[in-house]
């Protein structure tokens, strides 16, 4: 390599060698006064989130916390002042939370926050006029889902951790795994696994379970049927006391459904719309579309539009009665958002609590699905790319669409 | 010499006031003039970010390389706003919580990089600097301009502190993005009147070629008319009415 193509990435680097060595030099002589002034806004909004209460002192918090407390303080009246901080849109949200000592939320604050301003403000505003003010660890689970915006989202996280640590501190047993750890502990339970990841099968038959996971890597899965969990592994059923003979035998049945739905491709017909890529029909007689869906990332603004459309997988099951084979009645047994490169608020579409609403919904019966909270563009689209399904669903099953 | 020294500080305040007559950092101009004490805080951080990227990238401008000197800009930029940042977080919080996000968005403020590109890597490390200073200061004049009247009228205070008489007359309009805007303008528009007998900003002549707006232009061309003023003993090129 000459100097010349030496040269450019010798002084770059030497440039970014010396930034760096000024940037920690600044660090380290203004650490100390940055914690101190974050301490001291700490104080104040200590008495905004708890008044009436004095006598704080800092608690040492347990190694079996939730993580995003990183701070504890105790008053004299036995209430609690917990410091989470999560990610919203940026990290460093910042949220000071009051509790008392009946575990009832006496105030909430955010003291710092990189969030949008756009999005950020209604949701502080909403907080801070005492939103979460009298719920206790029981009644705040039900709010956690009214969450709309990854700033209300993280912040409502935020609150939930401070009611799971007041739990903790005050002698409770606590779990502090998310959803996920305590399905995944649950799924290897019930196949007598350990550490095992676990996959949702996308059910393309009807089973007569409420779902199947199969074990990645590895040979296992797990029926559930009426919230039991029944692990099968090489077509025999893990020995588990706690279930009934009955129950066992459905979830072997589901099984062999499982193992013998076979996905066949379908031609599509003529005018089949855009939005609608691929058919398959499986051995049950269920199709399963693959849909192509315009929302924002198509039909946006086009100076933040990522051109990208919403990856759909829809299953629709034929419900018609039998003596009317030209009258189909498709119902959505599965559906899946497999990717997306929406907006913010449009990014909701891909979470399960979105778009497992439109299971076991017929072609008119999608629309009463509400819309995903400041992503009209997102929904209507993706409302859309299922209705095309369900033409072409007509389509093929002989009626017409 | 220190006449020119002088013009250089001068220039930056009135003449090529980077707000008004350049137009650039339309941004922060817009989002922190609802306030007097936030532009005041913003000028203050941009002209030190300005003065020391401006003496550094002078003092190292025989040395970075063209290939690379966009990304060695940005890096000292973006290190001297860090610094800023630091500083004020550490010993003027109050001024940290009002700049907010805008504090960080200076590394990208065409103000600084523009003053770089076009100054700094071209002149010696004092007058880099004097030039820094100048438009550091003509920004801070500016924000404070807008501010004050978006604050006064818009809001109905002075520095935070309420105007009784006026609290009932605001105008709300103005402590919005549309009528910041529209300050923005006006004060655009009176800094070109102002500017305008003392000859203006001189603009670069082309041909009839290459303008867009040819075809809507009755003038015969650009350069004749730069001839025909150059022969009234106008001496500098003015724009087309």
């Amino acid at each position: 390599m000459t100097k010349s193509k030496l040269l450019p990435s010798i002084v770059l680097g030497s440039i970014c060698l010396v930034v760096a060595a000024l940037l920690a030099l600044v660090n380290t002589l203004t650490a100390d006064k940055i914690q101190q002034n974050n301490d001291e806004k700490a104080e104040v909004a200590l008495r905004e989130v708890l008044p009436d209460h004095s006598g704080f002192v800092t608690v040492e918090i347990p190694e079996e916390f939730p993580s995003s407390i990183d701070l504890v303080k105790k008053s004299a009246e036995g209430g609690y002042v917990f410091r989470a901080v999560v990610t919203g849109k940026s990290s460093g949200l910042t949220v000071m939370i009051g509790i008392d000592k009946d575990g009832k939320i006496v105030g909430t604050k955010c003291t710092a926050n990189q969030e949008t301003p756009s999005y950020a403000e209604p949701v502080f505003e909403k907080t801070e006029s005492g939103y979460y003010v009298g719920m206790t660890e029981d009644s705040f689970t039900e709010y956690l889902k009214t969450g709309s915006t990854l700033t209300s989202r993280a912040y409502a996280g935020a609150v939930k951790d401070a009611l799971t640590g007041f739990a903790a501190l005050s002698g409770a047993e606590v779990d502090l795994r998310t959803e996920e750890e305590k399905l995944a502990d649950s799924l290897n339970a019930a196949l007598g696994t350990e550490g095992s990841k676990f996959e949702k099968w996308f059910a393309t038959d009807i089973t007569g379970a409420d779902a199947i996971y199969t074990e990645l890597g590895g040979e296992g899965v797990v029926v559930s049927i009426k919230e039991n969990l029944i692990g099968i592994r090489n077509g025999v059923a893990v020995e588990n006391s706690t279930v009934s003979q009955a129950l066992i035998e459905n979830a072997l049945s589901a099984y062999s459904v499982y193992k013998n739905s076979v996905l066949t491709p379908v031609a599509l017909p003529n005018g089949t719309p855009s939005e609608v890529t691929a058919a398959y029909v499986s051995t049950g007689g269920i199709y399963v579309f693959e849909l192509s869906a315009r929302g924002y990332g198509m039909d946006g603004d086009p100076d933040y539009a990522s051109g990208e459309p919403i990856k759909i997988k829809v299953a629709i099951a034929n419900m018609s009665p039998t003596d009317v084979p030209s009258a189909p009645h498709g119902i959505i047994v599965s559906v899946l958002t497999v990717s997306e490169s929406e907006n913010e608020a449009g990014a909701k579409c891909s979470d399960s609590t979105f778009y497992s609403q439109f299971v076991h919904k017929d072609k008119d019966e999608i629309y009463s699905v509400p819309d995903i909270d400041g992503a009209p563009v997102t929904s209507s689209g993706y409302k859309r790319a299922l209705r095309h399904a369900f033409s072409v669903f007509e389509i093929l099953t002989g009626g017409n669409a | 010499m220190k006449n020119s020294k002088l013009m250089i500080l001068l220039r930056g305040i009135i003449m090529e006031n980077p707000v008004l007559i350049l137009v650039l950092g339309t941004c922060p101009t817009l989002a922190v003039t609802t306030s007097l004490k936030s532009a005041f805080y913003m000028g203050i951080a941009a002209t030190a970010v300005l003065v020391c990227s401006n003496a550094v990238i002078s003092a190292l401008r025989n040395i970075i390389p063209d290939t690379v000197r966009i990304p060695c800009y940005i890096v000292i930029i973006a290190s001297f706003v860090t610094v800023v940042q630091m500083l004020l977080e550490a010993h003027l919080p109050e001024a940290y919580e009002m700049l907010g996000v805008y504090l960080a968005l200076i590394v990208v403020n065409c103000i600084i990089l523009g003053r770089a590109e076009m100054y700094a890597r071209k002149n010696n490390v004092i007058n880099s600097i004097l030039d820094g200073i100048g438009m550091g200061l003509g920004f801070l004049l500016a924000l404070m301009l807008m501010a004050l009247i978006r604050e006064v009228l818009g809001a109905g205070s002075f520095w935070g502190y309420s105007i009784p008489f006026l609290e009932n007359y605001k105008i709300s309009v103005l402590a919005q993005a549309p009528g910041g805007f529209l300050v923005f303008g006006i004060l655009i528009a009176v800094m070109n009147k102002l500017t305008e007998k003392r000859g203006g900003v001189k603009r670069k002549s082309f041909s009839c070629d290459g303008c867009p707006s040819a075809h809507l232009c009755n003038k015969t061309s650009c350069n004749e008319l730069t001839e025909l003023a150059a022969n009234d003993g106008e001496g500098e090129v003015k724009a087309d009415d």
